[in-house]
């Protein structure tokens, strides 16, 4: 693994753990949606704000390493990432509002609000992966629409499964978003890839295409009790896993066709510095998301914040 | 509106957003773990609610910290890439570590609040550590990035204007880096003690006018001590500060005083109306410019004479010197004298007049801490990288800055207010004190 690959990995790291503690945002407000009795809102506490520090740190270590590709970015993805500044700052807003304000009417609106402001910085940021992964912006190609759709189901999927994983009310629905999800990364990503004339190595979608249908066929086996397996764990397993094999297939490239990851690289002198420290804060960021889950696992039954 | 004016208007408003909970974020987490030390070590289970209380507000504080920092960081990247594509070769080691420092400042952050009834104390109060560490080394690591723009250091230029040669030790322990990082830090510390002793002295005044408890007026008079002390360290690290600025930026000193020719003896202008590169009416103090930069009276300061015309920085930034020094010297003047009178004239101490002096010591003090940012910012002007890049080339060519300028101070003035709110609903500061 060269210098650069290494650094493209840290940046992902953070960008797939970001994706997944977002999720479990959208997650919670689907949850509040559908049903505003949900517990699932006594799981929600502001705290959760560090998924916006995965957020920045990923985006710095993506700036900062490959950072001659600035200039294009910053060209091509300022309208795109905007809707997600804008989102950033409303949510936080509205969270204010609804977990610590806490009027005694809340019109449904702010819930509404609330659901599409978390999906929206997310998925502003998959859109920019997606200019990435194709060279063009995400609402201008179908691969680019087929992309955007699974992102949004994957964060539905993920976010519901784990809000949920103990409430039988919203399983069926879960899973659901599961299976769909499974069938667009696993089928007719790979398909649509196929049929466009995109720089893209096909392994990667044909790995993806593998693991969809090891995941339907583990959720066949959980719906037939055959097995104890949390699906939210599969969902989380395949979100984590999929933006690597996106940047597998993207490779050599940062821009698909347009800017080469060799060229984008500009950190020769402290890029190791930097991967390494990544590398070595890992366990630490883990170990404090271990603790951090075993806390919040008991948060939906008792008090928040201590 | 231009890009380039949009741009400038928008990152202004987003850093002097972001200051004003940045230095919460620094600060108050100190404060917090000192107060539960203290608490476990003297076995005081009110002093450790106290903590309890100003951690919830700090947890408030960071919603709107942790958002616009990330906004700041993105927008330095979308809005700014030619001055962060250059910066990221030199100093991007810098970012990352001030990211890193971020990031296990929130983790703990999170456990720490999770952990308030199910964490021993000893173990509990062992979680705030990394959260002092994360948020003093992330302000220490962005800050030597800030310095650096001051007097950059540890490259050289290609004959395309490209950083080569980098020595990134050299770059990040720049000659600004010592004095700005001290200065800083500390005046946040300053802001965040004036801070809270104002909503001490502001519940004093509306509850009874005087008539205080003894942990109440504890809580008030160590305020106030701690706010003196830092007062009385940012005066210093300011005073060296000044000195350097007269060795390493000249132009930054010649603009803050309007001093318009290279002189020895040169006078300390207070006050004044600013009118182009003059300044009218200010009072004159003899010689003290060349004492308080050079050490001697005699001392030579450089002039903007000596500065061409095209690389000085607005004499305007003479204000925003003014009103930080004036604001430094008498928060200093009133917690001394609170304290004293709190030793030896109580009455004095609680009297209406002191207590609505420390309230407005407290806004003030945050002011103070955005004039500060302002004159650095300011003084650098026209340029973002000292002598290597001008501000108007670091900007993106994307007309959406535009949009962006007017959307995001709507955005800021909403979370502002909701912020302010959430703090008054969800905290009692006065919860545990009689």
């Amino acid at each position: 693994m060269t210098l650069i690959d290494a650094s493209l990995f840290s940046a992902l790291i953070f960008f797939s753990l970001y994706g997944l503690a977002a999720a479990v945002e959208c997650g919670i407000a689907l949850s509040l949606l559908i049903d505003k009795a949900n517990k699932s809102a006594a799981l929600f506490t502001p705290l959760w704000e560090l998924t916006n520090v995965f957020l920045v740190f990923g985006f710095t270590l993506l700036g900062m390493l490959f950072n001659n590709a600035l200039p294009v970015l910053s060209r091509s993805l300022l309208s795109t990432l905007g809707i997600a500044l804008i989102a950033l700052v409303a949510r936080a807003s509205v969270v204010l509002t609804l977990f610590y304000l806490r009027p005694k009417s809340l019109p449904a609106v702010v819930l509404w609000l609330f659901g599409l402001l978390n999906f929206s910085v997310p998925v502003s940021f998959m859109a920019a992966g997606i200019y990435l992964l194709t060279g063009h912006l995400a609402w201008q190609t179908a691969v680019g629409w087929i992309l955007l759709a699974s992102a949004f189901l994957g964060l539905a999927a993920i976010g519901l499964l784990f809000v949920n994983r103990r409430a039988a009310k919203l399983q069926l629905p879960s899973q659901l978003i599961l299976l769909v999800w499974l069938l667009f990364i696993g089928s007719i990503l790979p398909l649509s890839v196929t049929h466009s004339d995109l720089h893209l190595t096909h392994w990667p979608f044909l790995a993806l295409n593998f693991i969809s249908i090891a995941g339907l066929f583990l959720i066949y086996l959980r719906m037939k009790r055959l097995i104890k397996l949390e699906l939210w764990k599969l969902a989380a397993a395949i979100g984590l896993l999929v933006p690597f094999l996106l940047a597998l297939a993207n490779r050599p490239y940062l821009i698909n066709s347009q800017l080469t990851l060799a060229r984008a690289f500009g950190a020769q002198s402290f890029g190791a510095v930097i991967v390494a420290g990544s590398l070595i804060m890992l366990p630490l960021i883990l170990l404090g998301l271990w603790l951090f889950m075993k806390l919040f696992n008991n948060l939906g039954n008792g008090t928040k914040e201590g | 509106m231009d890009v380039v004016s949009a741009a400038r208007s928008l990152i202004a408003d987003t850093l002097a957003f972001h200051l004003f909970f940045v230095l919460f974020g620094v600060a108050l987490p100190a404060l917090i773990s000192g107060l539960e030390f203290y608490s476990i070590k003297s076995r005081r289970p009110r002093a450790r609610e106290l903590a309890h209380q100003w951690s919830r507000a700090l947890v408030i504080l960071f919603i709107a910290g942790a958002v616009s920092g990330t906004i700041v960081s993105l927008q330095f990247n979308l809005i700014w890439p030619t001055f962060t594509s250059f910066a990221g070769k030199v100093v991007g080691v810098s970012f990352a570590l001030e990211g890193f420092a971020f990031l296990i400042e929130a983790l703990f952050l999170t456990i720490y609040m999770m952990s308030w009834q199910r964490f021993k104390p000893w173990l509990h109060w062992l979680c705030s550590l990394p959260i002092v560490f994360g948020a003093l080394a992330s302000a220490f690591f962005i800050t030597t990035v800030n310095a650096w723009m001051n007097t950059p250091r540890g490259f050289r230029l290609d004959s395309h204007g490209s950083p080569i040669d980098i020595n990134t030790r050299q770059a990040v322990f720049n000659p600004a880096a010592g004095t700005e990082i001290a200065h800083s830090i500390l005046a946040y510390f300053l802001a965040t003690s004036l801070a809270l002793l104002a909503i001490y002295a502001w519940v004093a005044w509306r509850r009874n006018k005087g008539r205080l408890s003894g942990d109440f007026r504890k809580v008030m008079v160590g305020l106030a001590g701690l706010a003196l002390l830092f007062g009385l360290l940012v005066a210093f690290t300011g005073d060296r500060a000044g000195k350097f600025d007269a060795k390493y930026e000249p132009h930054k000193l010649a603009a803050v005083e309007g001093l318009e020719h290279t002189q020895s003896g040169a006078p300390l202008l207070v006050g004044g109306i600013v009118s182009g590169s003059h300044i009218e009416h200010a009072v004159r103090i003899p010689k003290f410019l060349s004492f308080l930069a050079t050490g001697h009276w005699n001392g030579t300061v450089t002039g903007l004479n000596d500065i061409p015309g095209d690389q000085r920085p607005p004499v305007i930034v003479h204000y925003f010197f003014d009103a930080m020094v004036g604001i430094g010297s008498l928060v200093i003047i009133v917690t001394f004298l609170y304290l004293v009178f709190s030793k030896w004239r109580r009455g004095w101490a609680n009297s209406r007049l002191m207590l609505i002096l420390l309230v407005v010591c407290g806004f003030l003090g945050i002011l103070a801490a955005e004039f500060g940012w302002m004159v650095t910012e300011f003084g650098r002007q026209p340029f973002v990288i000292r002598g290597v890049m001008r501000t108007s080339d670091a900007v993106t060519h994307s007309r959406y800055a535009i949009e962006f300028g007017y959307i995001f101070p709507i955005l800021y003035l909403v979370l502002f207010v909701l912020t302010f709110l959430a703090l008054k609903k969800g905290v009692n500061f006065t919860k545990v004190l009689k």
